[in-house]
Formats: C-alpha cells, sequence, structure tokens
C-alpha cells in the first residue's frame, strides 16, 4: 500500500489526465454533491493502491474501475438516482427515423444527459462508458465487473431505450412524426 | 447471414469490436442488404449523437483544487506546515480578532472560521462526508489530531481543513446538523481560556463561552485540546454529539455547570 501522505508525482498527472472524465462517470452513477465525494474518494483510493497499477495498462480503466467500486461500497444500496423511470418494453425496431437529426439539430444536450441519466444503473453504465468516455468493450466488462457477452447485452438495451425515450419526447414534442402513424398511412 | 442474426452483431461492427473475419462476414451481408445498411447508419449517427450532445461536467473548482492539494506534496502540512486557502482564511481571522474584547483570538478566529461556513465560503481541503476519508486526511496532514468519532446520522460531515488560529494550528472539521454548520477545531494541548462558564464533566473541565450568534466549547482530552462551533441558539449539549453516539448519549448527560468567571 502507498504511502499517502505523497501523492508520487506520476501518479498526480495521471489524475490531472483523467480528472474530468472521472467526475463526470461519478455524476452518471449519483448526482453531486456526493459525485464530488466519490471522485475524491476514488482518487484517494487510487493513491493508496498505487502500487498495484501495472505500468503500460490504462490508468484511467483502473481509476474508473475503483471509482465504480467504491460507488457499489458506498452508495448503491441508497439509489439516490430514481431506478426504472424508463418503461422497460421492447423498442420498437425502426422507430424515430430522423431521430439524430432532430437531437442534434435542436442541442438536444439536457434531453440526451437527463435521458441517459434515468436509464436503470445496469444500461446506464455500459451506454455511458461507451458512448460518452469512449471506452472498449473488454474495459467496460472490467470497469462493470460483468462479461463481455454481458456488456454488450446491456449496451444494446441501454441505446434502444435511450432511443426509444428520446424519440418519445421528441415525438411529444411534434419534432418526430410518430413512426408507427407513419407505417399505417403507408 | 440472417438479418436477424446480423442485427445482433451490428452494434459490436458498428463500436469497431469486432475481429476481422467477423468484420469481413457482416460486411459482405451489408453489401447485399440496403436495410441492415440503414440500420448501421442509423447505429453509428445515433452513438454520434449521444457522446456530442451528452455535455460531461468538469468538477468543480473548489473540490478539484482540494483534491489537487491533497495530492500534491508541495501543500502538504510537513512541507510548509500550512496548507494555502487556510492561510487565507486565517488571515482573514487575523484580521477580525480585534472585534471581540476579552475573548481569546483563537477562539475568535475560530469563530470567523466557522462564520465562512455559514456563508458557504469554508475553505475545506477535503470535502468529503466519509468518516474513514476525513481520518485520513487527518492521519496525513494534521498528524497530532488523530482520528474523529463517528457521530449520529444527523450531524453530516462535510469535510476538513489545516487553519491557523491566528497563532495556533489547528486541524478544522466541519460537520452539517440541519441547515447549520457544526465546526471541531483539534489543537494541541493549551490552557482552557479563562472567560466563559464552567463544566465539569466526568473530571474533564469544560469552558463554554458565548459570542454573538454561537457558542464555543472548550476542552482538553490529552493529548489534544478542542474548540467547537455552533449556533448559540441550539441546546448546549446537542453540538457535543458530533463526538458522541446521540444528542441523549450518556456520555453527555449531567454536566455540571458553574460560574468560571
Amino acid at each position: 500500500m502507498t504511502d499517502t501522505n505523497v501523492a508520487p508525482a506520476a501518479f498526480e498527472a495521471q489524475v490531472r489526465a483523467v480528472l474530468d472524465p472521472l467526475y463526470g462517470f461519478a455524476c452518471a452513477l449519483i448526482a453531486p454533491p456526493e459525485a464530488d465525494d466519490l471522485t475524491q474518494v476514488a482518487c484517494l483510493r487510487a493513491l493508496e493502491h498505487w502500487d498495484r497499477f501495472t505500468p503500460g495498462t490504462s490508468f484511467k480503466t483502473w481509476v474508473f474501475t475503483i471509482l465504480k467500486h467504491e460507488f457499489i461500497d458506498r452508495y448503491r444500496s441508497e439509489r439516490r438516482w430514481a431506478e426504472h423511470r424508463l418503461e422497460l418494453t421492447t423498442p420498437l425496431e425502426g422507430i424515430a427515423e430522423g431521430l439524430e437529426s432532430v437531437l442534434i439539430a435542436n442541442q438536444w444536450n439536457v434531453e440526451v444527459r437527463d435521458a441517459l441519466l434515468a436509464l436503470p444503473e445496469g444500461f446506464r453504465v455500459p451506454v455511458y462508458l461507451k458512448d460518452v468516455a469512449g471506452f472498449a468493450y473488454r474495459e467496460i466488462a472490467e470497469i462493470a465487473d460483468c462479461p463481455l457477452g454481458t456488456v454488450m447485452s446491456r449496451l444494446a438495451r441501454g441505446r434502444a431505450l435511450l432511443r426509444t425515450a428520446l424519440a418519445k419526447q421528441a415525438t411529444e414534442r411534434g419534432l418526430l412524426r410518430d413512426a408507427r402513424a407513419r407505417r399505417v398511412a403507408r | 447471414m440472417s438479418c436477424r442474426a446480423m442485427r445482433e452483431r451490428l452494434a459490436a461492427y458498428a463500436d469497431d469490436e469486432l475481429g476481422v473475419e467477423a468484420a469481413l462476414d457482416i460486411e459482405g451481408h451489408l453489401e447485399r442488404c440496403p436495410s441492415c445498411r440503414d440500420a448501421l447508419g442509423r447505429q453509428r449517427d445515433f452513438h454520434a449523437a449521444v457522446g456530442r450532445l451528452y455535455l460531461a461536467p468538469r468538477m468543480p473548482d473548489g473540490p478539484r483544487r482540494a483534491l489537487l492539494r491533497r495530492l500534491h506534496p508541495r501543500h502538504r502540512w510537513r512541507q510548509i506546515g500550512i496548507v494555502s486557502a487556510a492561510v487565507a482564511a486565517s488571515l482573514v481571522a487575523a484580521v477580525w480578532v480585534l472585534r471581540m474584547p476579552g475573548i481569546p483570538a483563537d477562539v475568535q478566529a475560530a469563530i470567523v472560521m466557522h462564520e465562512t461556513a455559514e456563508h458557504g465560503t469554508a475553505p475545506l481541503e477535503l470535502t468529503s462526508s466519509d468518516l474513514p476519508t476525513v481520518n485520513r486526511w487527518l492521519r496525513g496532514s494534521v498528524p497530532f489530531a488523530g482520528e474523529v468519532a463517528p457521530g449520529p446520522a444527523e450531524f453530516r460531515l462535510r469535510g476538513a481543513a489545516a487553519v491557523d488560529l491566528v497563532s495556533v494550528s489547528a486541524a478544522w472539521v466541519l460537520y452539517q446538523h440541519g441547515t447549520e454548520p457544526v465546526s471541531l477545531f483539534v489543537l494541541p494541548p493549551r490552557q482552557l481560556p479563562d472567560v466563559g462558564r464552567s463544566l465539569t464533566h466526568k473530571g474533564i473541565d469544560f469552558r463554554t463561552i458565548e459570542v454573538g450568534d454561537h457558542r464555543v466549547t472548550a476542552w482538553n482530552h490529552d493529548p489534544v485540546s478542542y474548540l467547537l462551533v455552533s449556533a448559540r441558539d441550539r441546546p448546549p449539549a446537542e453540538a457535543c454529539a458530533v463526538c458522541h453516539a446521540g444528542p441523549g448519549a450518556p456520555a453527555l448527560a449531567g454536566f455540571a455547570v458553574s460560574d468560571g468567571r
């Protein structure tokens, strides 16, 4: 275990490089100000175990993994983010054609964030880690501590749920025609 | 390959997660299947839109500075004895000590520090509600202070800082009780202030000093001494709960109060 009184320069440099993405991930797991605490605790825990980090491997993946475990230990049972706010219905294949253009044209930053954060944790984590943080599947499996196949299925499901939620909002605001109605009209 | 089998692997292909052979299989299918090509395009566009539109927050400056100070040797207690944000707060405290005639300077400084918490500008070095984290920080940053004990749930830890109470170094542990902050300062052994009311409990002498809207309770408990700052209009023993199991804990009952002036 590393002496927590001294942070090696290499460690500090690594932390500085990943601090914002790490904080972003913390915010995807739990709302501020707990996300502040979670980020700090994860960094201090990483410092404690700095001697266990394998040079040449990804520090970002390592510290994200630590943060995820800290979250599980400290907060998961409390369920600070309301779970299951989305209906877990099977998304319709082919629904919402043109949705991406609507999202970009209307700069749906808040809507995308809120919809992603409203996903149940099991789906939210892989979607965030892949589409926002840019991790590879095997890295997501390491961080989320689950098999690769589980990552793939949850990612697919999470993306489909996210797409459905955003399509529903866009349709309700009149920005997107209901695909089912369109199909009926054909 | 059927379209159904194709769709199950399309996301992995879109994410560049397939090996060469699997990717070539899919590309062969895509050349023949406009429906799967459309699906692939939609997936890629959607993933890209999410990544582009989701604006991940930047860590706020306060917690960022606190963390980096915690990690950066230049700011550590051992090197320079005190941390920069606390120095600034200490200077503010020093400027204000003359506003409370008859009150010891360190008590005044503790009150000024506490007021920064009331105003939401407490210069904490560590922001954390996690007791082990705060204690780790205390061990590393203010070694003489020891550790703080778990308090009742209604007293939420907010964090800690190394501060200078005009002429004496101290650890500042900040709690939140409802809407009110409660400050616990841990100092090296010292004489109790010769003001306020005297309270004796289980062989320990206490002084309670009421200044303006604040109550300061001072006591020695070898090898350190303490200053506890809280709101004057709250019950006297309430803030003591930060070190006890709760406001009704037996250790808090039966204070013998007398005029110590």
